[in-house]
């Protein structure tokens, strides 16, 4: 009721009450219920909203949690509403007396004999790591060092896994700083301070997880977090922290563990190296991979399945952030041998093989798809696609869902990323991929239970991502099976099911098809056509409705002028959704985008929907987000790059059939539109870019000096300038060339 | 904790998928735009070569 009511100022004593209750009741019922409901109302409510309540909140709280107060369950409530109110009570805890005291009931928290108060103070003090990181130097020497160290090492493994997560925390901040810092440098601002505490910690720390490591036993499952799990992504993020500094502290562990009899051990250790690979300069971990691949390559023959897991996840990150490592062929032999012979193991061991192969196929892909003819998995591709299929039809692949989409979404990768010289393999895939949604759809009918319907709504939906893969690599040689791709994807799109996402999965792979084979899709247009109008009718399923409006750009370039016998349809279907008050607002700037390839794809014809275009894309601009309203500022900067496309393909869309003229009642409005954009300190490069195509475009299409007096607007030649100073970006610079030529011409010839 | 593509739940997938596919559109949006504009620009480039041809001549 508060979260409801205090935003509106409808409940502004309820504070006050509450204060009260803690603070002057000597019910202690009453004070823990006054201090969960300050907790939940803090966590609900945003921050500023509370913040003129800042003084009464951390009164009545730090006055719960002190060490003084008898009765442990209100401590506990005190503390959970302070960890929750820390966001906006900011002013306070710049002041060095109330923080100091803040500090001193949190860390005193810590030694509580109350194992609920404890962890509570620990999650504490993560947050106020989160939120304080810059102020808290002081307390880290004093005691946030000694008290987390010893808290990782609690026998208490709640109390553990708050102090692990404590250092997680801090490298957390730490890794943002150090881009933060570098980001500065180059834009010559402020640098942030930064504390280096997680160097500083790095020797204390390292063997503390190393041990915790090893805290797991044969039946934890992987999705159950426990300390070994934490202690694990403490190591990564330390790494990525500390750099070559964590290299020398863990290699000792993992060269005497790595051929434990223990498999706990062995496992760390994998565990371990696995956690270091990224941070250190990759040139220092070369050698040591190296040393390390045959062990590993071996450890994927393990009796232990955990052993096996996390030996096929190291391969997985060998092949993904150091690719190099892998040049030598007979590493790369014996790593893909392995790899795909662990296919057939566990689904845990299986999938993590699956990943492997996806982050060798994207590391490995050759420079250029359309020039390169052979790469260094060419050999080895029908034997991993082979290894594949026949995982995916291994019992365990129907029973784990999971595990089945892991090997779609690998073959879809190894296809995307594959060499010319594999084509033959990727068209008989396709063919098996057509053959086997076929089997599903023959199916679909005589399944009852509804877990089973699920199951088989997620298969046809990663066949249809597999197919959609295929069809796009092998680009025009698709064509000769464009009938039979068609006839499956009408027949799935016939009888799915609305609560399935394989309606959107068939749209993608419609696109694609048509994407590539263009005219030729003409063909299919009148059969297809009625379902992607449903679709486009879908205001409730606004992901659906997104994928139509998408499919319609796409029918519009591949089909050109032969889309004309309906854009009627489609036009009225896309201002419906734009007026819909049900669709989801992020669908509605790709509408306006669909307007400009409708007009790209029509020329001319486009003037029988200019008006009403224009009438919608009018009050569309006028949208504004307030200063502080961050995603609104993000949607609105999103809906205004849709309306500057829609411009830019109306304007050359009419220009191609000669009809710019129709154009020039609403230029003064797209102008008024655009120095609105230029004017505001939001705006993005790509609206920058977006407005310097439009301007060349109004140029070009008005070639005859009628738009002198806008062109000579002093916000122009503001903005090209602008352009062509844009640091990252060629295509802006390269955008703003062209304004600039264009206009130079017009103004040379009038 | 050994974060790989398979961590990330489905719905996550699914809307990095559909975030690609409006990029991917998008770049395929402004590449015909682009085309054209490169195909205006060099006919201005042509059109200014012949006029400063003509001008040598005269």
């Amino acid at each position: 009721i508060a979260a409801i009511d205090v935003p509106r100022d409808q409940w502004p004593d309820l504070i006050q009450i509450l204060l009260k209750n803690v603070t002057e009741s000597n019910k202690s019922n009453l004070k823990q219920a006054s201090l969960q409901t300050i907790g939940y109302t803090c966590e609900l409510i945003n921050p500023e909203i509370l913040a003129s309540q800042s003084n009464s909140i951390l009164t009545a709280v730090v006055n719960g949690a002190v060490k003084e107060e008898p009765n442990q369950e209100v401590r506990l409530a005190a503390i959970q509403a302070l960890t929750n109110s820390l966001e906006f009570t900011r002013v306070n805890f710049e002041q060095e007396t109330e923080r100091n005291y803040i500090m001193q009931v949190v860390c005193e928290a810590t030694q509580s004999e109350n194992e609920n108060v404890k962890v509570a103070a620990f999650e504490c003090l993560v947050r106020i790591m989160q939120l304080y990181y810059e102020k808290m130097e002081f307390y880290m020497q004093k005691a946030l060092y000694g008290l987390t160290i010893i808290g990782m090492k609690s026998d208490d493994e709640k109390v553990a896994l708050q102090a692990v997560e404590f250092w997680s925390t801090v490298c957390d901040e730490e890794i943002a700083l150090a881009v933060e810092i570098e980001e500065a440098q180059i834009t010559n601002s402020e640098v942030p301070v930064c504390h280096y505490f997680a160097k500083a910690a790095v020797n204390d720390l390292v063997p503390t997880l190393l041990l915790l490591l090893t805290k797991k036993g044969m039946d934890d499952e992987d999705d159950e977090w426990n300390i070994s799990m934490a202690a694990a992504t403490c190591l990564s993020l330390l790494a990525t922290c500390v750099e070559d500094d964590i290299v020398g502290p863990v290699l000792p562990f993992v060269e005497s563990n790595i051929n434990n009899a223990d498999w706990v051990y062995r496992e760390a250790a994998i565990m371990a190296f696995g956690s270091i690979l990224e941070g250190p300069n990759p040139v220092n971990l070369y050698p040591l991979v190296n040393q390390a691949l045959p062990l590993l390559v071996n450890l994927m023959k393990d009796d232990i399945t955990q052993v096996k897991d996390t030996t096929a996840w190291t391969l997985g990150r060998i092949s993904d952030v150091l690719p190099d490592t892998l040049k030598n062929e007979a590493t790369l032999h014996s790593l893909v041998t392995v790899v795909t012979e662990g296919l057939s193991d566990t689904p845990r061991v299986a999938s993590n093989c699956c990943w492997c192969l996806m982050n060798l196929a994207e590391q490995l892909e050759p420079e250029d798809l359309e020039v390169n003819i052979t790469y260094p998995l060419s050999k080895y591709f029908e034997g991993i696609i082979n290894a594949l299929l026949n995982a995916s039809q291994q019992e365990q692949a129907n029973t784990e869902i999971n595990f089945r989409a892991s090997i779609y979404e690998a073959m879809s990768t190894l296809v995307s990323h594959c060499s010319k010289d594999c084509l033959p393999v990727v068209a008989k895939l396709t063919e098996v991929t057509l053959q086997k949604l076929d089997e599903t759809i023959m199916l679909q009918n005589q399944i009852v239970n509804i877990d089973d319907r699920l199951a088989h709504h997620e298969l046809q939906a990663n066949l249809c991502s597999v197919l959609t893969s295929c069809i796009r690599r092998l680009d025009k040689d698709i064509t000769v099976m464009s009938d039979k791709i068609m006839t499956t994807l009408l027949n799935i799109i016939s009888s799915a099911s609305k609560s399935s996402t394989v309606l959107e999965d068939a749209f993608l792979a419609v696109g694609a098809l048509s994407a590539v084979i263009e005219g030729g899709f003409s063909k299919y247009i009148e059969s297809f056509v009625p379902y992607l109008n449903i679709a486009l009718q879908a205001h409730e399923e606004y992901q659906m409705c997104s994928i139509a409006v998408g499919l319609v750009g796409d029918i519009c370039r591949a089909l050109n002028e032969g889309v004309i016998p309906f854009t009627d349809e489609f036009m009225n279907h896309l201002l419906e959704d734009l007026q819909s008050s049900i669709l989801h607002r992020d669908v509605k700037p790709a509408i306006l985008s669909c307007f400009g390839d409708i007009a790209l794809a029509i020329g001319s014809n486009f003037v029988n929907y200019l008006q009403i275009v224009m009438v919608v894309l009018k009050q569309a601009s006028g949208m504004e987000a307030s200063p502080n309203d961050y995603d609104m500022i993000d949607y609105v900067n999103q809906l205004r790059e849709g309306i500057l496309e829609a411009y830019v393909g109306i304007v050359q869309g009419l220009k191609s059939g000669n009809s710019a003229g129709e154009m020039a009642s609403y230029v003064n409005d797209i102008f008024a539109f655009m120095h609105n954009i230029h004017n505001d300190v939001e705006k993005t490069e790509a609206l920058i870019r977006g407005i310097l195509g439009l301007i060349g475009d109004f140029a070009d299409a008005f070639p005859n000096g009628e738009l002198n007096p806008l062109f000579n607007e002093p916000w122009i030649s503001e903005i090209i300038r602008e352009g062509k100073r844009m640091r990252g970006s060629i295509s802006t610079k390269e955008v703003a060339k062209w304004a600039n030529q264009v206009n130079n011409i017009i103004f040379l010839y009038n | 904790y050994k974060a790989t593509f398979y961590s990330k739940t489905k719905e996550e997938k699914q809307e990095e998928r559909r975030r690609r596919i409006l990029e991917e559109q998008r770049q395929k949006r402004s590449s015909l735009v682009n085309q054209a504009r490169k195909l205006i620009e060099f006919s201005i480039q042509n059109e200014n070569s012949e006029n400063d041809s003509d001008s040598e001549i005269e």
